[in-house]
């Protein structure tokens, strides 16, 4: 696999020349990440779909893009981006069809390990939980953490400013913290068992849970909650294109045909 | 208290946990609410790996990547070759 940046880079340029194996590692590399970005945008049971349609414009168009790892994966971010875009006004043209919930509960395991799986389980749990973010902080925080790229790519990517993409990533953090605190899964365990603060190692997770933490994050996370309306919780969320762009998912009329 | 709970997380801190760098305040609780926001994005960060094998769809990708290699479009005229970095830079449709 594509270890670090300068091998990505060497393995755009290559792909770029025609090697088919190259591209190969290329799409190794990248499309866990796009993917992992799709699934915030468009929701689960179609992000598959969408990220070939974005591949299929890789592919076509990879001879116009030029610069090293870190730009050539912005590049792709926008290509899905504007994929996904594309594919939500499309459904959104649709009549909506019955039974959609059931498509939306969660994605089968693919993974073999028990190791693997339990992974796997909370990165679909921190991704569910970004889902519940506004979609402009769940987006760049998205492009950061999943993605991987820096502040300036990520602004390039959703055509903001950096200054912007910062401000949505921060307030998207803050409101992670708080939905952790509200979906903290241990705390009943740990409720009863008073834990020392000094202890040598320091708290674990569910004692973090027992240090007179709970009232006030119960409570955050209900005001929180309740602030934000619109979205729709768990995996559901990112189906749901509460405002990926205003001028695109908050256009209902565009659901009745428009011309 | 939800906003004094969370002061901790300032513009540097965000900027530390995106880049999967330490953060380590002060005070148990928002030491354990950093450590807890860093093990979540930690997940969302192994989201990044490339599992072993084969990809879904890739089958499909390299076809399109076959043709575009082979058969550039009539009229169209840029074939696959580095010296062409840069020469028509264009924003992704």
């Amino acid at each position: 696999m594509l270890g670090d940046d300068a091998e990505l880079t060497a393995a755009v340029l290559a792909a770029q020349d025609g090697d088919e194996d190259a591209f190969r590692a290329v799409y190794r590399a990248v499309q866990p990440r796009l993917l992992g970005y799709i699934r915030t945008l468009v929701g689960e049971p179609d992000a598959e779909d969408v990220a070939s349609e974005a591949w299929l414009q890789i592919a076509r168009d990879l001879d116009r893009f030029s610069g090293d790892a870190d730009r050539f994966r912005g590049w792709a971010a926008r290509i899905a981006r504007n994929r996904s875009l594309d594919h939500l006004r499309m459904r959104s043209r649709r009549p909506a069809i019955g039974g959609d919930e059931t498509e939306l509960t969660g994605r089968p395991a693919e993974s073999d390990t028990a190791g693997d799986a339990m992974e796997a389980l909370d990165t679909d749990r921190t991704m569910s939980l970004i889902a519940q973010l506004p979609q402009d902080q769940a987006e760049a925080v998205v492009l950061r953490v999943v993605v991987g790229l820096d502040a300036k790519s990520a602004a390039q990517t959703l055509g903001k400013r950096p200054g912007a993409v910062r401000t949505a990533a921060h307030r998207g953090l803050k409101r992670l913290a708080e939905l952790l605190g509200a979906d903290h899964p241990d705390a009943p365990l740990s409720a009863g068992a008073p834990t020392p603060d000094g202890g040598p190692e320091g708290p674990d997770r569910a004692s973090a849970q027992g240090s007179g933490s709970d009232a006030g994050q119960g409570q955050g996370g209900g005001a929180g909650l309740g602030a934000v309306p619109s979205q729709r919780p768990g995996r559901a969320g990112p189906a749901a294109p509460a405002g990926v762009t205003p001028g695109v998912t908050h256009s209902r009329p565009w659901t009745q045909r428009d011309m | 208290m939800a906003d004094e709970q969370d002061e901790w997380l300032d513009k540097d801190a965000a900027e530390k946990l995106l880049r999967g760098e330490p953060v380590v305040p002060l005070g148990d609780q928002a030491r354990d609410d950093a450590l807890r926001l860093a093990e979540a994005l930690g997940a969302a960060r192994a989201a990044r790996r490339t599992p072993a094998g084969e990809l879904p769809g890739e089958d499909a990708v390299l076809t399109a990547f076959r043709q575009a290699t082979r058969r550039p479009q009539p009229g169209l005229r840029r074939p696959r070759h580095p010296r062409h970095r840069g020469a028509a830079r264009r924003e992704p449709g």
